[in-house]
């Protein structure tokens, strides 16, 4: 694969390419034009070579045509008509210089007269109608061909000699016509005549067969060549193709190959990380059930205590040490856990937009206490317009109670911290949590983001994981935003994240409506029925300590899923607590159970878990579940979420 | 006067009437026939010297150049016609008999022929042929005068060392009526005293070019010949000639002449006798004279051939007509 990249990078593909296929283009048109000359030559040398084999026989005819017409000479001779002499001479003498110019243009090359028209004395020369075609190397003239020179040495041989005997029946013909008026001797020249021109015909016949053998080895010669060059440029052809195919589909092949076993080795990685993935899902889920089950008793527990008004001072402040160290514990629990799940890329954010002020304004809310706790100020610099950030709000609000939590923490005695916003581009907004505190140091600030780094921190009173700001960090960035420090070491710093956002020209706020506190109406003369199904004592206990003031709340409990379904079938409550992990049958089975019961199906339940994974948040809500309440349970949010649903049925 | 009768009489007159009548009629259907066809052969049958008129033809013997040296000769009748402006068709191959027969019947209108054939036709009663010109050839052998000689030639490689040495050997001649083939030496051989019997063979050949070959290739031992041909084929044409040698010269004697047939116009052959004459002052016409090795055409006098004449006679009354 990496070859093929490596080529393909290095842009010496195109190039390689380029230059072979121009090679193999070239070869094509090179063999193309070969063999369109070759055949050209062979239709030309054929055309050539049929054309002289036509003028050799017309010199064969010639011989006898001369001999013919001094014969009609004789004739005239021997019966004294001159007039007939004197004719038959001239086409004697033009036969003759017909047959020598043609003879010499064979062997110098020249042009030769093809028509035959007869040609009378007075009568012009007729020009032939039909017409020439261009041969190659002959051309075309009016009145005939122009041929080049015979170069065969063996035929040229051959019309020497029939040069010989010509020149020879000419002589005799001369002979018979100077000869003395004996009609006996002009006979003995006729014969001598017909007896030479068939020796010279016979010699042009041979010059012919030459000419016919020269012709025939000219063609197989070319033939030949033909064929050894088509041969040669077919394998030129398939070498190129060769180093083509070589050059890419070989890479290819490896590169696809070799894609395949990664995709192979990918799949099976991937079912090990699935796996792996899935055992760490069922961990964290265990985890956080095994870890936060415990943890559900201590705070609850602790915290009903802090509410008791039984207790004394010191029981009390034992009692909120108790909690504030359960408290601590879970705050490591969850973070770990959330660390766990953001390295996973288990975590789930749901992108919606919030209204910032209202963000912030719960913030400071939540985190006004401890701020009163550590004499610390916080001030809150609204902007102008209302601003909308995109972002999980869940998150974005524990980005910032955490910025926070750190500023108050690490701040000095009555000092102060800022919140600000400002946009730094059209769609982007910069939160900045400001501090007078202690400052950092320039060199400490690169281990900010460390996870339990706290940068010597944990040698002093201030609490704190070490976890939280690799957290925010995270969380930050997966949302598409960034985050960063200025600090000044003794004067203070400036946590800032910047996430997307815009001016809100109708605000869309999805949050809570703080003024809507769902107050707890104590209506003693409503009296409503919540049903509890839990496996867990401890957790029973609770629930029914957290039910034991409420007057106009009748609390059933049922320690198995069966009890449950009889209570809720018998009793028809208000309500269902449901708890989800249980055994013999789990809280999604026993929802199932009651929505397919007529009666049961319409009372609203609301599950209680100790998983806060937002998968097993989505899964109940998907099975059916109206609400969802993790544990340990956040007593305030408990109530709310009892006083909606009792609420309802009013 | 019996009524009869001159019923009879009337029928008589009227049968005569009309006899007269038929034959007048007859007479005039006669007189217009003759006429008619008289007046046809008088519009068809041209005169046979206006037909010559339309094409000059011109003949030439074996006298001036072998065969090969034809074409020279055609040039200078291409230009006799160019001048002249007239069609010109040069005829060749033909004994010195045929041709003069030509010129005699008109036939061909202007000869190149040897001296020997114009004084025979020219000594007729009725001469048919006409003096017109001579060349004067350029070699200094002629002496810048329209004469030429027989050269008696043998083979290069022959024992024949002289004219005596030629005693019983095989003679080839071209024809009867040349001059130089035949009556120079027929001369020279009554001038020897050498008239019972000289060669062993005579041969005819026909040409001057084909005794010259007959020697060359050892088929006749001797023969005279134009020294017009053999200067010409010594320099164009040497495959034969080269294979003999000039034993002895005869001569000079007139040198064959150019001649009209007496059927021609006088003014055409002023025509023709002026072209000729000025025709080595003309740069073309020059360089086809050239070839030919002709320095000038001149006009000589039918005296200019006596010397062929008595030869001749010398033939004649001696009775040594026949070489032998």
């Amino acid at each position: 694969m990496n070859e093929l990249f490596d080529i393909i990078k290095t842009n010496t593909l195109k190039r390689d390419l380029t230059i072979r296929l121009s090679l193999l283009l070239s070869v094509f048109i090179v063999l193309l034009s070969v063999s369109y000359y070759m055949s050209s030559r062979s239709i030309s040398d054929k055309e050539f070579d049929s054309i002289l084999l036509n003028i050799a026989g017309r010199q064969r005819m010639l011989i006898y045509r001369y001999v013919s017409e001094i014969n009609q000479v004789l004739v005239g001779l021997s019966s004294g008509n001159l007039d007939m002499v004197l004719a038959e001479k001239k086409q004697a003498d033009r036969t003759a210089k017909r047959f020598e110019d043609a003879h010499d243009a064979f062997v110098n090359g020249g042009k030769i007269i093809m028509h035959m028209h007869e040609e009378s004395a007075g009568e012009k020369h007729q020009e032939p109608t039909q017409h020439i075609h261009h041969l190659g190397t002959i051309e075309e003239s009016k009145s005939g061909v122009i041929i080049p020179a015979i170069p065969d040495h063996i035929i040229l041989n051959s019309l020497k000699i029939v040069n010989k005997e010509w020149f020879e029946l000419k002589r005799i013909a001369l002979l018979s016509l100077r000869s003395n008026a004996n009609e006996v001797a002009k006979n003995r020249y006729v014969l001598r005549l017909l007896d030479q021109a068939s020796r010279t015909s016979f010699e042009m016949d041979y010059a012919v067969q030459q000419m016919q053998i020269s012709s025939e080895e000219k063609l197989r010669k070319l033939d030949t060549i033909h064929f050894v060059i088509l041969v040669m440029g077919m394998a030129i052809f398939i070498i190129i193709i060769y180093f083509v195919y070589n050059r890419i589909v070989r890479p290819l092949d490896r590169s696809v190959k070799a894609l395949y076993s990664t995709t192979e080795n990918l799949e099976k990685e991937k079912l090990v990380a699935e796996k792996a993935n899935r055992a760490k899902s069922e961990f964290l889920s265990s985890m956080s059930h095994e870890l936060r089950t415990p943890l559900n008793a201590i705070l609850g527990f602790s915290q009903l205590m802090e509410l008791s008004n039984e207790l004394s001072d010191d029981t009390k402040d034992s009692v909120k040490e108790i909690r504030k160290a359960g408290g601590h514990l879970l705050e490591l629990i969850n973070e770990v856990l959330d660390l766990a799940k953001i390295e996973a890329g288990r975590i789930d954010l749901s992108i919606e937009p919030i209204e910032y002020k209202s963000l912030i304004d719960e913030c400071l809310k939540l985190m006004k206490p401890i701020a009163d706790h550590h004499n610390i100020t916080i001030d809150h610099m609204a902007f102008k317009r209302d601003i909308i950030i995109r972002g999980d709000r869940t998150r974005i609000k524990q980005i910032v109670m955490n910025l926070l939590s750190n500023a108050i923490k690490y701040n000095q005695v009555e000092g102060r911290v800022d919140i600000t916003v400002k946009s730094v581009s059209s769609d982007t907004f910069r939160i900045s949590v400001i501090d007078n505190g202690i400052g950092i140091k320039k060199e400490a600030i690169k281990g900010m983001f460390e996870a339990f780094n706290r940068l010597g921190a944990e040698e002093s009173d201030v609490e704190g994981t070490g976890i939280g700001l690799v957290i925010t960090k995270r969380l930050v960035e997966l949302m598409g935003g960034c985050i960063g420090v200025d600090s000044e070491y003794g004067v203070g710093s400036t946590f800032w994240i910047e996430l997307p956002g815009a001016f809100a020209d109708s605000s869309v706020v999805n949050g809570n409506n703080p003024e809507e506190n769902n107050l707890f109406i104590n209506d003693a003369n409503n009296l409503s029925s919540v049903l509890y199904i839990e496996d867990n004592p401890v957790n029973l206990k609770l629930i029914s300590k957290l039910f034991s003031h409420k007057n106009n709340v009748h609390l059933l409990t049922a320690h198995t899923p069966f009890l449950g379904l009889e209570l809720a079938k018998t009793k028809l409550p208000d309500l269902i607590l449901l708890d989800i992990q249980m055994p013999e049958m789990n809280g999604f089975q026993v929802l199932e159970s009651l929505k397919l019961d007529s009666d049961t199906k319409n009372i609203p339940v609301v599950a209680v878990s100790a998983s806060a994974l937002k998968a097993d948040i989505k899964k109940a809500e998907i099975a059916g579940f109206d609400d969802y309440l993790t544990k340990p349970l956040d007593i305030p949010l408990f109530y709310e979420t009892i006083e909606r649903y009792l609420l309802r049925l009013e | 006067m019996n009524i009869t009768n001159k019923s009879s009489l009337y029928q008589s007159v009227n049968g005569l009437k009309l006899t007269v009548l038929v034959h007048t009629k007859l007479f005039k259907l006669m007189l217009f026939s003759v006429l008619f066809v008289f007046s046809i052969n008088i519009f068809a049958a041209k005169p046979f010297d206006e037909e010559e008129r339309d094409e000059l033809r011109i003949v030439m013997s074996a006298a001036f150049v072998s065969e090969s040296g034809t074409g020279v000769y055609d040039a200078i009748s291409e230009y006799l016609g160019d001048k002249l402006k007239r069609k010109v068709s040069f005829i060749s191959g033909f004994s010195y008999d045929t041709i003069n027969s030509m010129l005699e019947s008109g036939m061909a209108d202007v000869g190149f022929i040897c001296g020997l054939p114009y004084v025979i036709e020219h000594d007729k009663p009725q001469p048919s042929i006409e003096l017109l010109l001579a060349p004067v050839m350029k070699s200094s052998i002629y002496q810048d005068k329209p004469i030429y000689y027989s050269y008696i030639i043998v083979h290069k490689d022959s024992q024949f060392n002289n004219f005596e040495s030629l005693k019983g050997s095989t003679f080839v001649y071209n024809d009867e009526i040349s001059n130089s083939g035949y009556n120079m030496p027929r001369s020279h051989l009554i001038t020897r005293g050498e008239t019972s019997g000289f060669f062993g063979r005579v041969v005819r050949s026909g040409s001057h070019e084909e005794s010259i070959r007959m020697v060359a290739f050892k088929q006749a031992d001797v023969s005279a010949v134009d020294s017009l041909v053999y200067d010409y084929d010594q320099v164009n044409n040497q495959k034969y000639v080269s294979q003999t040698k000039i034993l002895k010269k005869l001569g000079p004697a007139g040198i064959p002449p150019v001649v009209v047939s007496s059927k021609v116009p006088v003014t055409l052959r002023n025509e023709i006798r002026d072209i000729l004459i000025n025709m080595d002052k003309d740069p073309a016409g020059k360089k086809i004279l050239n070839k030919a090795l002709v320095d000038r055409f001149t006009i000589v006098d039918d005296s200019h051939y006596d010397s062929v004449r008595k030869m001749r006679k010398q033939a004649v009354s001696s009775g040594y007509t026949i070489i032998k």
